[in-house]
Order: C-alpha cells, then sequence, then structure tokens
C-alpha cells in the first residue's frame, strides 16, 4: 500500500478531541475507539458510520460498523480518498449534532494511530402536565435555549404535543439553560364552559422575561411537573367579507403560528357566514383567513386584545390603503 | 341525496352533517345515565353535548351518584354526546370506525326515557423497537391499520402512526375495538433521524473491499405480515415490542423521461401490498437534469413507483426479488382534463347539489378523485391519469342522476377510459324525480341498530362500481335517496363482531343480497338481512 499522508479536518467543537497525529496504515487500515465524552470510557454497541469517497469519484460509500464492549472498532482496506468518520448510539448527542466526528484524507498515508470519537450524554426534561387539581392533561409545550450570543437571548428549540396522559419527555438535548412554555388543550367542555388554561412559563410565570430557567447538564435527566390553572375564557366572534367562500381562519399567538397553541376551524354559521371561536384565554391574539379569489390565494390577518368579554363583531378584511383583497 | 338521511353518523372533523336537523321551537331533554365497562354507574363524570356541527349546545353536565344526567332545552334534533375520561373525549355509543360518532335524538318520541352511555377508555398500545443487537432503535415509524370495507373488499387503512423515541419507546392512545396490523420500520431518510438508521452495523472489524453488500433492516409487522390481523377490546392496555432483523436489499435505479422544462419532478415507492403504504426507501440520489433516480435498501417485494412532475405523471408496478432493478424508465405523460357539464339542474338547486368522481378500476381500491367546482360553479377533472374508471356520484337536494356522457357513450353505470392528454367533456344530466329506498336491517325478526349497510349502485357484485356505505339508525332502519331507476343490491353486517370487517367479496354473497328494483320516483322497501361472519345471513 502507499505510503499515507495524513490530513484531518475535525469539525465543530471537536477539533481538539481527535488526536493530531492520526495515520493510516499501510494498508488503509483505520481503527478507533467511541468513548463517553464525560467517563472516558468506551461505549459498547455505538454505531460508526466510515464514508469513504474514492479519487474521481461524486459517489461516496459508507460501511456501518459496530464498536465492541471497550468502544473499539477497525475498518481494513480502505481506498485512498476522503474518509468522513462519525458515531451515534442511544442516548447520546447525535454524532454530527455534538461534534464527535473526523475527516481524513488517505493518499500517502504514515502510521496509523486510532481515532477517538467522543459522545456527549443527552439530557433529559420529563414529566406530566396537570391541571391545580393534578389530573393530567392535554397541552402543547415550547421549548427555549438560553443563548447569551443571541439577540434577545433565547433561541426557539422545538414544541411537542402532550396526549392525554399529560406525559411529556424532551430528550437529545446539549447541556445548557432551557425555558418552557406550555398551555393546556382547549378542550370542548371548556370551551363551552367558558374556560381555558392560560399559556406559562416553567414554573409558573407569565412571560418569558420573569420564567426561571432550568439548568441542564449532559447526562442529567430533570423531572417536572408543569401545572396549568383554569381561567375565563370568552368567545371572538366575526366575519370576513371579502371571501365568497368559507375561509380557513385561525387564531393564533404573536409569532410563528404553533399547531398546538392555536385555535382553527371555529364554528361557522352558514347563514350569516359568521365564525365564533371559544374559550380564548385573555390576551393579544393574531386572527388569519386564508382563502382564494379567481384562483388567487389571499390572506388577511389582524390582531385581536381579548381582556375580561367576548369580542364581537370582528371584520376581517384588506387593509384600505393596499388597494387588494389582501396578501396574495 | 344520494346518501343518508337522518342515519346519526356525524364524520369526526368534518363540518357537513349528515343528519338532517330541522329544529322546531319545542323544548326537549336528553337524559342519560353513564356507565363503565362492566355496567356500574360512573359518578361526577362531566358530560357534552354538541350539534351536529360541533357547536357546543349547552354547559356540560356532571353526572350524579348514581351516573345519571340530564340536558334541558334542547331543540328536536341529533345531537352529540361525548364525556371526559382521563384526558380523552369518548362518545355516545362508539363504533369501530374512528371517523365517526353516533348522534343521539331528541323530540316527543324520545321524551322520558334514558339512554345508556357506556364509557369505557380507549385502547391504548405501546412497546419498543430493538434492534438484532438489543438496542432501542430512536425514530422507527411505527404504523397501524385497522381492518375496514371498501369498494367490495376487506382492507388496511392507515389508522395511527407514530415514531419511537430516544428509548425506542411509541405508544398510541385513542384506540376504538377492531382488527388491526401493527408494522414498524427503521426510519432509512434523513428527517431529523440519521440517515443510515436503516442500515444494519457490521460488528467487529470490517474489510471495506470485502463488504459485500449492505444490509438493512427490515419491516417487522404484528402479528404476521398483512393480511393477518389482530384483535384490540375496549380499554385494553397492549405491550408489543419489536426486533427488527436485517437482510440484504436491493436498490431500485432509473430515469423519469419527458420532465416538461424547468420544471422539478418528484420520485415515490409505494409497497403494494395489503397495507398499500407510501414506505421510502433510502432516495440515495436524485438528479433533475438528466432525470436519475436511485433508492436503495428496498426490501424484496411488490411496489408502486410513480414520479411526478405538475401536471405530467408517470407509474408502474415493478416486482423486488433477489436483484437490483436498473435502467427503470418511467415517462411522464400529461393527464387528462375533462370539462363536467350539468344539465337541467332546478333553479335554486345549490352548487354542489352533484358531485362527480373517478375511481380507479385497479384489483386494489383506490381514493375517489372528485371533480373540482370553480368559483363560477364549473366542474372540471383536471390532470386524470391514463386508464379505466368507474364514475362515482353522489347528490343532495332531491336531485338524481338521469344519465352521464362521456366520449360519445352513456358511462353512468358503466366504466370510462381516459387516454394522456385526453381532453374531453362529460355531460351530465339530472332529474328531479328520484327513487328512494326505506330499508331495515334484521336479524331473527329483530331490528339491528347501527350495522353496516352496504349499497351496490353501480357495477356488480363481481365488479363493483359506486358503492354506499350506511349505517343503520336506532331502530335498524335506513334510507336513501336521490336514487336514479335501477337494481340495487343491499347488505349488511354488525360492525362489532371481533375480527370481521365485512364480507372479503361481494360475488360470494350475492344470493344473500335484498335485491330493490326502483322506477322512476319510486319509494321502494327493502329488509335486509344481517350477514354472519361466516356470510349467511341471520
Amino acid at each position: 500500500m502507499n505510503p499515507a499522508r495524513l490530513w484531518i479536518a475535525v469539525c465543530g467543537m471537536v477539533c481538539g478531541l481527535v488526536p493530531a497525529s492520526i495515520a493510516a496504515g499501510a494498508a488503509n487500515d483505520l481503527s478507533g475507539r467511541v468513548v463517553d465524552a464525560q467517563t472516558g470510557e468506551g461505549v459498547e454497541r455505538a454505531r460508526v458510520m466510515v464514508q469513504v469517497t474514492p479519487p474521481g469519484s461524486n459517489q461516496p460509500a459508507t460501511l456501518v460498523v459496530l464498536t465492541n464492549p471497550d468502544g473499539g472498532f477497525g475498518v481494513r482496506n480502505l481506498p485512498d480518498g476522503a474518509c468522513r468518520i462519525w458515531s451515534e448510539k442511544a442516548g447520546y448527542l447525535g454524532g454530527q449534532r455534538s461534534g464527535s466526528q473526523a475527516s481524513i484524507l488517505f493518499s500517502d498515508a504514515d502510521t496509523p494511530a486510532p481515532v477517538i470519537l467522543q459522545l456527549t450524554r443527552q439530557a433529559v426534561i420529563e414529566g406530566r402536565v396537570v391541571d391545580q387539581s393534578g389530573a393530567a392533561i392535554t397541552a402543547s409545550i415550547k421549548l427555549f435555549r438560553l443563548i447569551l450570543e443571541r439577540k434577545g437571548g433565547v433561541e426557539f428549540q422545538r414544541d411537542m404535543q402532550v396526549d392525554g396522559t399529560g406525559e411529556f419527555r424532551l430528550a437529545g438535548l446539549e447541556a445548557g439553560h432551557y425555558y418552557i412554555e406550555f398551555g393546556g388543550r382547549f378542550d370542548w367542555p371548556n370551551q363551552a364552559k367558558k374556560r381555558a388554561y392560560s399559556i406559562q412559563f416553567y414554573p409558573h410565570a407569565p412571560d418569558l422575561q420573569s420564567a426561571k430557567a432550568i439548568e441542564m447538564q449532559a447526562g442529567q435527566v430533570a423531572q417536572l411537573t408543569l401545572q396549568l390553572q383554569a381561567a375565563p375564557a370568552y368567545e371572538v366572534r366575526g366575519r370576513v367579507p371579502a371571501a365568497t367562500q368559507r375561509p380557513a381562519i385561525s387564531l393564533h399567538l404573536p409569532g410563528e403560528p404553533d399547531p398546538g397553541m392555536q385555535f382553527f376551524n371555529p364554528s361557522w354559521d352558514e347563514r350569516n357566514e359568521n365564525f365564533t371561536f371559544s374559550g380564548v384565554p385573555p390576551g393579544v391574539w393574531i386572527l388569519e383567513a386564508n382563502f382564494s379569489i379567481d384562483g388567487h390565494a389571499v390572506q388577511l390577518s389582524k390582531t385581536v386584545r381579548v381582556a375580561d368579554a367576548d369580542v364581537d363583531g370582528i371584520a376581517l378584511e384588506p387593509a384600505i390603503d393596499s388597494g387588494a383583497p389582501g396578501k396574495p | 341525496m344520494l346518501g343518508q338521511r337522518g342515519v346519526g353518523i356525524v364524520l369526526l372533523g368534518l363540518i357537513a352533517g349528515i343528519v338532517s336537523a330541522q329544529p322546531n321551537a319545542s323544548r326537549f331533554s336528553l337524559r342519560g345515565r353513564a356507565v363503565d365497562e362492566n355496567g356500574r354507574p360512573i359518578s361526577a363524570l362531566q358530560i357534552a353535548l354538541w350539534d351536529d356541527k360541533w357547536k357546543a349546545v349547552a354547559e356540560p353536565v356532571t353526572s350524579d351518584a348514581d351516573g345519571r344526567f340530564v340536558f334541558t332545552g334542547l331543540d328536536e334534533s341529533r345531537y352529540i354526546l361525548g364525556a371526559t375520561l382521563h384526558g380523552e373525549t369518548i362518545f355516545y355509543r362508539e363504533l369501530p370506525n374512528s371517523g365517526s360518532v353516533v348522534t343521539t335524538p331528541t323530540g316527543p318520541k324520545y321524551e322520558g326515557s334514558e339512554i345508556l352511555f357506556r364509557v369505557v377508555p380507549h385502547a391504548v398500545i405501546a412497546g419498543i423497537v430493538r434492534d438484532e443487537f438489543g438496542d432501542p432503535v430512536t425514530n422507527a415509524g411505527i404504523s397501524l391499520f385497522q381492518l375496514g370495507w371498501r369498494d367490495g373488499q376487506v382492507v388496511f387503512a392507515p389508522s395511527n402512526q407514530a415514531e419511537t423515541d430516544d428509548r425506542g419507546q411509541y405508544r398510541i392512545g385513542g384506540l376504538r375495538p377492531g382488527a388491526y396490523a401493527l408494522c414498524a420500520a427503521a426510519e432509512p431518510n434523513p428527517n431529523g433521524a440519521s440517515p443510515f438508521g436503516a442500515v444494519a452495523p457490521q460488528p467487529g472489524i470490517a474489510d471495506f473491499q470485502t463488504r459485500g453488500e449492505p444490509r438493512f433492516y427490515k419491516r417487522s409487522c404484528y402479528p404476521a405480515n398483512p393480511p393477518a390481523s389482530f384483535q384490540i377490546g375496549s380499554a385494553q392496555q397492549l405491550q408489543r415490542d419489536f426486533v427488527l432483523g436485517s437482510a440484504r436489499a436491493f436498490a431500485v435505479r432509473g430515469r423519469v423521461t419527458n420532465p416538461p422544462p424547468e420544471t422539478s419532478f418528484s420520485v415515490t415507492l409505494f409497497r403494494d401490498d395489503e397495507v398499500n403504504v407510501v414506505e421510502q426507501p433510502r432516495l440515495t440520489g436524485i438528479n433533475l437534469a438528466d432525470g436519475s433516480f436511485e433508492f436503495e435498501g428496498v426490501e424484496p417485494g411488490r411496489y408502486r413507483i410513480e414520479a411526478n412532475a405538475g401536471a405530467v405523471h408517470a407509474g408502474t408496478a415493478i416486482q423486488v426479488e433477489g436483484a437490483d432493478i436498473g435502467e427503470l424508465e418511467l415517462m411522464l405523460e400529461p393527464g387528462g382534463s375533462i370539462d363536467v357539464d350539468v344539465h337541467d339542474l332546478p333553479n335554486g338547486a345549490a352548487a354542489d347539489a352533484v358531485r362527480i368522481g373517478l375511481r380507479s378500476t385497479g384489483p386494489r381500491p383506490s381514493e375517489t378523485r372528485w371533480a373540482q367546482t370553480a368559483p363560477d360553479g364549473a366542474m372540471r377533472f383536471e390532470s386524470v391519469e391514463a386508464g379505466t374508471y368507474w364514475v362515482q356520484t353522489r347528490t343532495s337536494g332531491s336531485v338524481c342522476i338521469e344519465s352521464i356522457r362521456f366520449g360519445g357513450r352513456e358511462v353512468f353505470q358503466h366504466t370510462l377510459t381516459v387516454t394522456a392528454g385526453q381532453q374531453d367533456r362529460m355531460d351530465v344530466a339530472v332529474s328531479t324525480q328520484c327513487a328512494t329506498i326505506e330499508g331495515k336491517v334484521v336479524s331473527q325478526g329483530k331490528p339491528v341498530a347501527f350495522a353496516r349497510v352496504m349499497q351496490l349502485l353501480t357495477g356488480s357484485a363481481e365488479s363493483p362500481g359506486d358503492t354506499l356505505l350506511d349505517v343503520s339508525r336506532e331502530d335498524g332502519t335506513f334510507s336513501t335517496t336521490g336514487l336514479a331507476p335501477g337494481r340495487y343490491l343491499l347488505w349488511a353486517w354488525s360492525q362489532e363482531v371481533p375480527g370481521f370487517a365485512g364480507p372479503p367479496s361481494l360475488a360470494g354473497i350475492m344470493s344473500q343480497a335484498a335485491v330493490v328494483v326502483l322506477a322512476k320516483g319510486e319509494h321502494g322497501a327493502a329488509i335486509v338481512p344481517l350477514l354472519q361472519p361466516g356470510g349467511a345471513p341471520q
């Protein structure tokens, strides 16, 4: 085999984690070990992806190998060319996301040295969403992470729907500070009762500014109980005069519509072409209607403020100065 | 209306009620008693009532110590009754089909009577998916199919989907009793999951030169590959774990030809078996410039591959067994377009009083494609794939179909063929002299409530064309209006016999059909005997 010259590009945070003296064997053999980033112990049965793109080819070939009980792995007879290696294991952060990956160029290889891939254990936030009596409720959860470098300080991570068991699990988290926004889903009996669950931030804050950050370490599993209080809710009623057919209407919080924290498919009065949203908690909401006119999609929106009474008589119409029936 | 009138079934999530609700000014009550699966009363249960458009009509009530509840001040109408138990809504008299609820009547006939509301929690199925080494498989796709009946045969319809979490665990709740099949498959595509999640790893030291072909995790189904099914009962908590074995899988390669300029295209691979779902093996390459595509990790089996680019498409059936498939050519062809002209529609009829659909005559049930109505009322089929179709019709407002002409011939009771790029017109003549069937489902001389009623509108028992599924009312009766003159065959079966979703074919039970021959505007009666699972009438 050719003598080897090894070039290593290590991605992301892992630059210091892969030994600088990696070298391929005379036969372009590759060996290595997957270790737990916190304990340094080998990770058994981790999947190691070895992806090689031979010179002149744009079609990489990928070999997936499994580590032994010490976390070791090896691949023999790799061709010359660019080689990318990364590892994954359930319970750890994704190999590419955590940066435990390496790139190697086999050409004039020298003496091989083992590749060390570090896997970082995931953090997990799990628990239940309950009402004031402790009974589980269907809910929606939004997870934010504190990013000091970011303007505004937090970054949206993900959302999830919680079913009637109230149980939730947010896995695959990196170490850091997190905030949770949660709201009970607006179930039908409570709509009729004119009560709904207000949206809160963990533990019992009305907004992000007064919320408490949840500090998570690698490998930590935090158990939380998210408790919601039922509060008075109101109806939002109105019509969309420009629509010639029944429009799709939704009511959501400012920002990107979140499927779990919005109302859609309001009751519809065919005769008067009026819509009614029930069970809307107090707050500032964005009312949106989507329909088509002559084959052109039209979207109208309006801010609706719900305080301590039903909101009636809304006419969702295009802005007067737009000169068009809406925003195509 | 060609369909059910006053049947008492409302499709969940749909606004249009099938119920004929003509409220009058009278005020009535709805009395009931909530009990559990053993008949014991449930107290302090919150019970809500909606109209057939899902609008709450009263404040929720709470059952007393004997489980009793009452709603007062109601119109003579039909209502949807539901209770909240352990965070889920359970409706009155739930049937196996999770897409429907039974409505409850109110009025002078029902005043003073009490309904029994069995509030039984839905079933849950949960489990863990592991690989051949015993490790959890994350992001594995779980698909649950429910055995049902459609277009003349027993079919598996997609019921629920779930994904395993970081521990390989899944959970599907809210299940009604019925026959199901459950399948697990490793996620082959990088959508939040590893792009190599479906590739089985090699243990030990691997040799690149002698590595052989990659092995892929196989789909695993419980109790076995469809059509095997298992029964889920009321309130059951089932644990079903899977171990995904691996096997050599194959590649499917080919080219899409004839794409329109500057239009991208998509290629989709469907499993063409009883569960008939899109199951996309790893799409490793698609080249919009030369039209080439490649899937890898395709398990042996029967598939259908389709390419779509705007209004043009191509599709073919393929069998994968023992070798890669290469050089598959999918030539994109424009679909047909058909203008639908409805004649003789009476003044005042609703714009959607007549709906026309096309359903492929292929051996497997397929979705009906309905003509779209433009805001000006014009009806049109766009991009209809070349093929042969049964015409499907639905009417409302005392209107019925008299004839449908296409390509110079009558197609109302027959099939029609659409060729690639065909531009044509369909002439639909309607009448207001419509026939009606008033029927009753009976078993051993007694009426059967909530039985499935199947009416064959066109075609034959051997080759069903347009079929109408209905459900009998509380007193076993049903009615179908808006019928054209003709000979109709009807069957009925219970929806609540475990493991029986309906007759496997209509041809086998031809002799048990109730036959009604209707002249123009005639009201016909039908006594439909309840079929037993073996096919014989009761």
